[in-house]
């Protein structure tokens, strides 16, 4: 037994290590090869043929470091996520004149003095022009309730539209919580003044923000729900 | 013939995208008192509907906004305002949440070219009879461009 130990520390014999070769054996073996084979005005450019790399080598060029990402993406992106943590520090008192403010912005982009004068039926003359500007304008500020829902627990939520992302709304309630809820399965009521309100299929507000004032918009759509 | 309302918006391209940036700005203004990160997100939106129709921002709305965290730059409530003398003379404007700097130079004789009288060729008035709000349209270069001059928001 210990002689067996004693042989795992030995270097191997000679007559093994003979027969592994190193990388660096194998290149120089390579070179020489080449050298005695090519003719002579070809001998120069070994080198460099040799440097270049094939797109599925196993050695790799020469790593550089990519220059990190603007930093100011990054810093975006941490005040974004806060958003999500401070979810207590918003309170639905505090919110409420964002919601006067922003029937005043509805009055402008309406064009109408009165809410009260909003087209009822589709036989109005001015329904689709105001329909269209209807799907354009903004909603953060807006208060809704939600009327039916594929989800039955989400029927019946009511508060002030904080944050609109693509598939859903962020909905401050009067009890001063943060609901995150899916546009696509809803049927949203929009109030605007005391016995005035609109009903809007969630399906058709989902469009980021942003897009939304640019996009164009189709006349008639299937609602499914 | 046509109601002068009608004509105006024809005039007028991208209003109703101007209004939506005028709410915003407003409501980002409103919601840094309470909450900065939803105040930033405002006007990130803001800053997303000009790039995507293609509009420009007004200069002062532009300036009163944060390069990096899009957070709206109140002197003394979110950011501090210093006036630099050395070799050339600099407003200075410190964000408080991201502390960035923002320099503004000043020259004596310079003016923008949009407080330069010749820039203002025609007014429209969108007036719903109470409020106020007006569009100026503006000759710069050889494109005629219409900015948002807006701004009616009470403490
Ligand atoms: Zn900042």
């Amino acid at each position: 037994m210990e002689n067996s130990n004693d042989n795992i520390c030995l270097p191997l014999p000679v007559t093994i290590s003979n027969w592994f070769t190193t990388y660096k054996q194998r290149e120089d073996y390579l070179v020489n090869f080449l050298k005695n084979i090519l003719p002579s005005s070809d001998v120069k450019d070994i080198d460099e043929e040799l440097r270049k790399l094939f797109p599925l080598t196993k050695r790799k060029g020469k790593v550089t470091n990519k220059p990190e990402k603007s930093s100011l993406m990054a810093m975006r992106k941490c005040i974004r996520l806060y958003l999500n943590q401070t979810k207590t520090y918003i309170q639905y008192k505090q919110m409420v004149p964002l919601n006067s403010l922003w029937l005043g912005y509805m009055h402008h982009m309406l064009g109408i003095k009165n809410f009260t004068s909003l087209p009822m039926n589709f036989t109005h003359s001015h329904w689709e022009s105001i329909n269209h500007r209807l799907i354009k304008a903004d909603f953060h500020g807006a208060i809704i309730t939600i009327v039916k829902s594929k989800c039955p627990s989400t029927i019946g939520i009511e508060g002030i539209i904080i944050q609109d992302t693509k598939n859903t709304f962020k909905v401050l309630g009067k009890d001063n919580v943060i609901r995150v809820i899916p546009k696509a399965s809803c049927i949203f009521r929009i109030h605007l003044e005391h016995n005035v309100y609109f009903d809007v299929f969630g399906k058709e507000l989902c469009i980021r923000p942003t897009e939304r004032s640019v996009k164009k918009f189709k006349n008639f759509q299937i609602p499914d729900l | 013939m046509k109601k002068p309302s009608a004509i105006n918006e024809k005039l007028c391209q991208g209003k109703d995208v101007f209004e939506r940036m005028n709410y915003l700005y407003q409501a980002s203004l409103f919601v840094s008192s309470q909450n900065i990160s939803l105040a930033s997100y405002y006007s990130s939106i803001l800053s997303g509907c000009a790039k995507k129709a293609v509009l420009r921002i007004e200069h002062n709305v532009k300036r009163s906004i944060c390069k990096v965290c899009e957070s709206p730059l109140i002197p003394g409530k979110t950011a501090k305002v210093r006036l630099m003398a050395k070799k050339q003379k600099i407003i200075k404007t410190i964000c408080y949440v991201c502390k960035t700097i923002k320099r503004i130079p000043i020259k004596k004789k310079h003016t923008l070219w949009f407080d330069q009288p010749e820039s203002l060729i025609e007014i429209f008035d969108y007036n719903l009879k109470t409020e106020t709000n007006n569009f100026k349209t503006c000759n710069s270069r050889d494109s005629i461009e219409i900015k948002c001059y807006s701004y009616n928001w009470q403490n």
